[in-house]
């Protein structure tokens, strides 16, 4: 009998150190997100969103807008505990309540204002591809089997003015006392929920290989990381608005073969520069204005024309209140073209992320976030080489980004080592055996 | 007490008898995952309907066996565990396997020829007939040996190519065997380092310049996330001036781009990998991955399956910009010198040849430069050049730029420069014409400086105040830093 138990014990052992020897790597992995993000409970405004006498008002807003959210669902979970998590789950569906201004817009946006005029010439303007692929500044061709469709790569003077684009946007945004912040383009894919990117069919986002002990995603905007390092987070009230910028990659996976999309117009990698804005509820359709006008401010100064548009519910991502999009004169495509957005989040995203800000009175309360696009390279790229090209395919450098340039005033010819494909196929069977 | 004893014996003979099937597939696991293992820059045949080969590499090793005792001891100095007799009977098994298929092809060739001819006759003689007989028989049986010969082939691609793949790079002659040479030291460690030793993560965030979360996630903030981009900015500054071109690349590559670099395709701790990624076809061993616009596999897409006009020789390329690299396994996070994502400078030169003196000169002028962008970054740096064992598989040559991490207490790699001589040339097709066909340049790249390290080692060396280099306050937009 007692030998039976040795026997067994001993085996038992065995066994054991054997299973922990199979742990290690388990571990390690939990080491490298040993501070792993603790997101809050989203905070919705369960008091309005559950009284039935708001029903009419909740089910039109979200027909309005892109028919995401069941109200119905909500009113009769809402008084089963015993179902809280589906609850919650339709309850983060819901859309964003929509600004009363354009409730009657139907699918049509609004033109607010255009700036600036077409430019005009007395030649024919060629379109963005082909121009800088003359100039060898851009590579685009033979790149989908190595990189991914879309690829593009920008050589010499275009890379240069890439990053004068850049230092550009954020001298000037630093005079409107923005703050710069140097984010991660990846984040945890529970953030990009909160944000409101709601992850239906379509795949927006493109997710890691969950391999890092934590789901990731890649970032399709520097708002989510930003707004992601305010989570739990509480100021005082002097310390508002809290104005942020960063420059990032951005991420996106939404594909398209639509002909007006073509050459750098969508791609799935871009870098952009955001502003990220937080602030007290009572001054957020101010500070939305404000925004809307430093975008205008930096558009005008580079010499571009366009317009502001008021977009329609059904054009409103589920976080945005109101947004407004500029659009800008591409001359070579003879057609405007989306520069850059801008939203009113209100408390959408500080209820889910848990935002907040201390009142005068000492009260805490949601703030009201709010984004921008300062810059999104191709794009912008796209216009000013349009709008600023010569009657000999050349670019000039607008005038403000010539001292960021070291100088130089026109974009030639790029000193690109001329290549072409290389069709080869080695015969193993020629060569000495 | 018997009683006890006995249950309890059976108690632990049951949960032995779980225990048991619970625990040897995960002791075998390993193996299984090894033969799962594909290579995407070589697709073998029975691979070949999931995934469409974009290219197959040159392959050089008939010259890499002539020399077995080289390779033998360049394989023992990078204290890599290789079987290369083995590999090489069995490379010179498949060579044959291919020969034998190229005979049987062409015979194949030749009898299907012989016999169509035979059937374009209407009048065939008895003796024609006879022989048509024969010949479909005899194609039978050639095309029988052709689908096995094929079949075997497919099972060798997997096994011996994706070993062949592996080996790696020639080592420079120049490559100090066992320990790693200092070539320079610029400065000396300041005594004041050894006092206040602090790290760079409470410093960063006493300072208001550091929101370190853990290595997938941090933020540089007010005057950090300037230096940042001023520190890009100032390298752009230098590498023109050594007139080198600016490149703005693709983050995304395919697997075989990354394999090709030398790095384990498969393993999502060596790259990140996209997971769906709607171009990727379902069971493809050629996936997408996440590497950053700065950064060696960058440049290769550039390059990859060009034929590069000679007379353009030497290309001067440098990027500054984002790299992603995952947290190795077994690896303890250390703030900013250990996090995912990094704003770098990374430097790329292709030589015609690698056996020609261009081919040192260049290597020599980008070190250059990389000098002196850190005379204008710091007092003290090194340079030291890395003994055998200390290299990647595909670098022949490898220096490194390193500064000293008082907290640490040790020096950090800051930035590197590598040869590769034209190993990475060779396995993506990126040739040149040469007046009797065709040859492979020679590539000099690295990384030459990460933002996040050299923040770090600024940080621990000053750690009451953030003291910014004064050409890299010079570019800072604004803010109230302090210059030296």
């Amino acid at each position: 009998m007692k030998f039976r138990f040795e026997r067994y014990l001993k085996q038992f052992c065995r066994l054991r150190s054997s299973w922990l020897q199979t742990l290690p790597a388990e571990t390690s992995e939990k080491n490298v997100t040993s501070q792993k993000l603790c997101l809050p409970q989203p905070d919705y405004d369960t008091e309005f969103l559950c009284n039935p006498k708001n029903r009419d008002a909740i089910f039109n807003n979200i027909k309005r807008r892109k028919n995401i959210g069941d109200i119905d669902k909500i009113l009769e979970l809402s008084d089963k505990p015993e179902k809280q998590k589906l609850f919650l789950e339709e309850l983060s569906k819901l859309p964003n309540f929509t600004h009363p201004a354009v409730i009657d817009y139907g699918n049509v946006p609004k033109l607010l204002k255009q700036c600036g005029e077409k430019v005009k010439f007395d030649f024919e303007p060629k379109e963005f591809a082909e121009l800088v692929t003359d100039l060898k500044a851009m590579r685009i061709q033979n790149l989908g089997p190595i990189a991914g469709q879309r690829s593009y790569i920008f050589l010499g003077d275009l890379a240069e003015l890439e990053e004068a684009l850049i230092q550009y946007t954020i001298r000037e945004l630093m005079k409107h006392g923005f703050k710069l912040i140097s984010v991660p383009d990846i984040i945890q894919t529970e953030v990009i929920e909160r944000c409101g990117l709601i992850t239906d069919d379509r795949t927006l986002v493109y997710n890691l290989d969950p391999c890092c002990g934590d789901d990731y995603s890649l970032s399709g905007t520097a708002e989510m990381s930003l707004a992601r390092k305010l989570i739990n987070t509480t100021f005082p009230y002097d310390k508002l608005p809290l104005k942020l910028a960063a420059v990032s990659r951005c991420y996106r996976a939404e594909a398209s073969s639509a002909l007006d999309e073509r050459g750098i117009y969508r791609v799935h990698q871009f870098t952009k520069v955001e502003m990220f804005v937080c602030s007290e509820p009572c001054q957020s359709e101010k500070v939305f204005q404000d925004l809307q006008n430093i975008q205008g401010e930096l558009f005008s100064s580079l010499g571009l024309h366009f317009q502001v548009m008021d977009m329609p519910p059904s054009d409103l991502g589920s976080s945005a209140y109101r947004k407004y999009d500029i659009e800008g004169w591409m001359p070579g495509r003879k057609q405007y073209g989306e520069l850059s957005s801008c939203s009113n989040c209100t408390d959408y995203q500080s209820r889910r992320l848990n935002i907040k800000y201390k009142t005068k009175e000492g009260n805490t309360v949601y703030m009201h976030t709010l984004n921008g696009t300062a810059c999104a390279i191709p794009r912008m790229l796209i216009a000013l080489c349009e709008t600023y090209q010569t009657k000999h395919h050349r670019i000039t450098v607008p005038e403000k980004l010539v001292p960021l340039m070291k100088g130089k005033t026109l974009i030639k010819k790029q000193p690109i080592a001329d290549m072409r494909i290389y069709k080869y196929k080695q015969k193993l069977n020629l060569s000495k055996t | 007490m018997t009683n006890k004893l006995y249950r309890f014996t059976h108690a632990l003979q049951r949960t032995c008898r779980i225990l048991i099937p619970n625990i040897h597939p995960r002791i075998f696991l390993p193996t299984n995952v090894k033969r799962n293992y594909s290579s995407a820059l070589y697709i073998s045949g029975n691979k070949a309907y999931k995934s469409f080969a974009f290219l197959s590499p040159y392959l050089d090793y008939d010259e890499r066996f002539a020399n077995m005792d080289k390779l033998h001891k360049e394989l023992a100095l990078r204290r890599m565990n290789v079987d290369i007799v083995q590999l090489k009977s069995a490379w010179n098994f498949y060579r044959k396997m291919i020969a034998d298929r190229c005979a049987l092809e062409d015979n194949n060739s030749k009898l299907t020829g012989h016999k169509r001819s035979l059937l374009e006759r209407t009048d065939r003689t008895a003796e024609q007939e006879q022989e048509l007989k024969k010949l479909r028989i005899q194609l039978d049986i050639v095309r029988q040996d052709l689908k096995t010969i094929k079949e075997a082939i497919w099972d060798l691609d997997e096994d011996v190519m994706e070993r062949i793949l592996k080996l790696p790079n020639e080592l420079d002659p120049k490559t100090p065997a066992n320990e790693s040479i200092v070539l320079k030291s610029i400065g000396s460690a300041p005594e004041s380092f050894k006092k206040n030793r602090r790290s760079h993560i409470d410093i960063g965030t006493s300072l208001d310049l550091l929101d370190y979360k853990n290595p997938m996630c941090y933020y540089l903030c007010n005057n950090a996330a300037l230096f940042e981009l001023a520190v890009l900015t100032h390298v752009s500054r230098v590498f023109d001036e050594s007139n080198m071109i600016k490149m703005a690349g693709t983050d995304f590559s395919r697997s075989f781009v990354v394999e090709a670099s030398g790095l384990n395709h498969e393993d999502p701790m060596a790259t990140f990998i996209i997971e769906n990624h709607n171009e990727v076809e379902r069971g493809s061993p050629n996936r997408m991955h996440l590497v950053g616009s700065a950064s060696l596999v960058s440049f290769l897409i550039l390059h990859t399956r060009q034929l590069i006009n000679p007379n353009h020789f030497p290309l001067k390329y440098f990027a500054t910009g984002r790299q992603y690299m995952p947290l190795p396994r077994d690896t303890h996070a250390c703030g900013l010198f250990t996090v995912c994502q990094a704003s770098v400078a990374h430097a790329f030169v292709v030589v015609k040849d690698a056996k020609s003196e261009e081919y040192e000169t260049q290597f020599n002028k980008l070190l250059e430069s990389v000098c002196r962008l850190y005379d204008d970054l710091c007092d003290h740096y090194r340079v030291v050049m890395r003994s055998a064992s200390e290299l990647q598989p595909c670098e022949s040559l490898r220096v490194s730029f390193e500064m000293w991490s008082p907290f640490a207490n040790q020096y950090i790699e800051i930035g590197h420069v590598s040869a590769y001589d034209n190993y990475l040339s060779k396995r993506l097709l990126i040739a040149y014409q040469t007046p009797y066909g065709r040859d492979f340049p020679a590539i000099i790249s690295g990384t030459v400086l990460s933002v996040p390290r050299l923040l770090a080692c600024l940080l621990e060396q000053n750690p009451d105040k953030f003291v910014v280099p004064p050409k890299i306050a010079e570019l800072m937009l604004s803010g109230d830093y302090i210059t030296t």
